[in-house]
């Protein structure tokens, strides 16, 4: 499972407003925090950001990159790091391809943020 | 049957799943032997302090175990703040020498941070970026973007795992292995890249150690042979000094071999002079024999003698005489020899002894006419003399002299006749005629003529003249003696006088009774 969490095929998010609107996005890469923990970056002040912390709430879906298979995650966002070892393997990554690309004063990472994993679904084929 | 099929099927599934767990194991103990073996190579490969070959072979070991496709090894120069290519596996170009600056992709990234990083999705993280790139661009915000930056290594890189190579958390390099394929490395390959950093960081510490210690010693055989030069340089001086020096002896030895001879030619020629000087000058057997209590007390500073005493007998008369020549050694010998020549030519010659004021007039006049005084009007030299008459018949001693007095002592008391003040050989118009005492003498009297080098001779505690008040004390003391004794009491008294003073001046005292 730890391969569809390094970012070979972006992830999608599903958040809800405070009144509950539905938002999808794809992300780039949900970072394994650790067995309970997941994280996503907040680069930009966009609309996924702004729901979770509204209504924390959230659902995700990553896709090993070879096989295809793929996971449902029911996450929930707990708090906001701009320090310690998760944020800064962030930043570190974030700041590696941002260097390259010539982003690096556009592309900052502002915060990891951590969600607690409620649980994971493996999916079977064609059931997705 | 059912219940059979059933049983053959779970029993398939436990062997296939025992099987998966084998498989595993196997795999699992595959890499630990590589694992193992990699490090064996690597270490072996250390003992080596050609750092370049080092970094080589940990790269080419970890292609040949772990089939780890590209990888390089960057040092840091933190001078610069960039790490430089110091080997590489498998890429078409090596790229050595190649630079990464910190902070500037995942091996600078690792550098400014000094932290490991493991990426599999390089290529989509870039793809999203740039996508965000362009849309920057889009919207008008170019003018915060960058240039594009290559790097060294994999241009479609999708996996990398980049290692800080560190020792005592200063950073020297980074190692860097790289793939095309997405999520190539595990956490499994990050454990061995991590290992071998270790070990690589140990090889260039160790190496940088041994060729700082070389150079130390590099340079400290340049200072020594440069020292060694600097001190043949010297020896070579030295002896060039040496010989030069050698050279300037052997030249004053010669020179001083030539002084000697001349030396020897001078001594031999003025020795041969005395004998001439003292065969002209009379012998004073014939004066003993009329005087017998008389005495000549006669000492030349030098072989050769400015002082000279001279005699003459005629009948019931005796001349004597005490010169003094200016001067000592050969100058004054060569004025003595006149003085005793032109003495015989007014004494002995004439038909009846001339007084002594008449002789010194003669002798004047002689001086005079033989020295052109046009031609030597620097001469200064002159004699002084004492010359004075006995006249046996009479009882009387006639006395004239230049610069010297006549001394007279009867009954312990000396009374002193004076000379003139003028020397023989000082022309002075007015001085025409020389005073003559004529001095009635008794039984026991006794009379001292001498010159100026008794009483002028340094010595004694204080190294003073001895003058002529202890002279005229000393011949008082010995008024009673002999004339004998008295030459003897005058040798003695000069000797502990001189002490170790060298004698001044050429010295005669003449004595007589008559």
């Amino acid at each position: 499972m730890k391969p569809a969490m390094q970012g070979g095929i972006p992830s999608v998010v599903v958040t809800c407003n405070k009144e509950g609107i539905p938002n999808t996005t794809f992300i780039s890469q949900v970072y394994y925090v650790d067995e309970q923990h997941v994280a996503l970056s907040f680069q930009f002040f966009n609309k996924t950001v702004r729901n979770v912390r509204e209504n924390p709430k959230a659902a995700v879906q990553i896709t090993h990159p070879q096989t295809f298979q793929s996971w449902d995650l029911e996450i929930v966002y707990d708090h906001s790091e701009t320090e310690g070892p998760v944020f800064e393997q962030m930043e570190m990554q974030l700041d590696a391809i941002a260097s390259i690309t010539g982003m690096e004063d556009v592309f900052k990472l502002r915060a990891a943020d951590i969600y607690n994993v409620k649980s994971v679904r493996k999916n079977v084929k064609g059931e997705h | 049957m059912g219940k059979s099929k059933d049983k053959s099927a779970e029993l398939k599934g436990t062997v296939v799943k025992n099987q998966a767990v084998i498989d595993e194991l196997n795999a699992d103990l595959s890499r630990k032997t590589r694992e193992v073996r990699i490090i064996q190579e690597v270490l072996s490969e250390i003992v080596s302090l050609d750092l370049n070959k080092i970094l080589q072979n940990i790269l080419d070991a970890l292609a040949r175990n772990f089939d780890f496709k590209y990888s390089m090894i960057l040092l840091a120069d933190e001078e610069r703040n960039v790490l430089r290519v110091s080997a590489s596996h498998g890429y078409k170009k090596k790229g050595v020498g190649l630079e990464v600056p910190f902070g500037v992709g995942v091996i600078g990234m690792v550098a400014k941070k000094k932290k490991l990083m493991r990426m599999g999705n390089i290529g989509t993280q870039k793809n999203y970026l740039n996508a965000v790139r362009a849309q920057f661009s889009r919207s008008g915000r170019a003018e915060q973007l960058k240039d594009f930056f290559k790097l060294p290594g994999l241009e479609d890189v999708q996996s990398q795992v980049a290692i800080p190579l560190t020792t005592q958390d200063k950073l020297i390099g980074v190692i860097s292995v790289e793939s095309n394929e997405q999520n190539f490395f595990s956490a499994q390959d990050e454990f061995i890249v991590k290992l071998l950093a270790e070990q690589a960081a140990i090889a260039i510490e160790k190496a940088r150690l041994y060729t700082s210690e070389k150079e130390k010693h590099d340079a400290l055989g340049k200072a020594l042979s440069e020292l060694r030069a600097l001190n043949e340089q010297l020896e070579q001086k030295v002896n060039e000094r040496t010989t030069e020096i050698r050279q300037k002896n052997r030249k004053l030895e010669a020179v001083n071999e030539v002084l000697k001879v001349k030396n020897k030619e001078i001594t031999d020629s003025i020795s041969y002079a005395r004998q001439i000087q003292e065969a002209v000058f009379p012998s004073l057997k014939m004066l003993r024999e009329r005087l017998p209590d008389s005495f000549v007390f006669y000492r030349p500073r030098d072989v050769v003698s400015g002082d000279f005493y001279w005699y003459h007998i005629a009948g019931s008369r005796i001349m004597i005489v005490a010169a003094d020549c200016t001067g000592h050694g050969v100058p004054g010998a060569l004025l003595s020899m006149l003085g005793n020549l032109f003495l015989k030519e007014l004494t002995v010659t004439s038909e009846q002894m001339l007084k002594p004021a008449e002789v010194l007039r003669g002798l004047q006049q002689k001086f005079y006419q033989t020295f052109d005084r046009q031609n030597v009007g620097h001469l200064k030299d002159g004699m002084d003399i004492g010359l004075c008459m006995i006249d046996t018949d009479f009882f009387k001693v006639f006395y004239a002299g230049a610069n010297r007095p006549l001394y007279r002592l009867r009954q312990g008391d000396i009374e002193v006749f004076p000379g003139d003040r003028i020397a023989i050989g000082e022309y002075r118009d007015t001085h025409e005629h020389f005073n003559q005492h004529e001095i009635e003498y008794q039984s026991g009297d006794a009379f001292y003529l001498f010159s100026d080098g008794y009483v002028d001779q340094f010595g004694g505690p204080k190294g003073k003249k001895f003058l002529t008040k202890r002279f005229q004390g000393l011949l008082k003391d010995n008024a009673h003696c002999s004339m004998k004794e008295q030459e003897q009491a005058l040798d003695k008294q000069l000797k502990s006088w001189c002490g170790n003073e060298p004698q001044v001046d050429d010295i005669l005292v003449i004595g007589f009774r008559p």
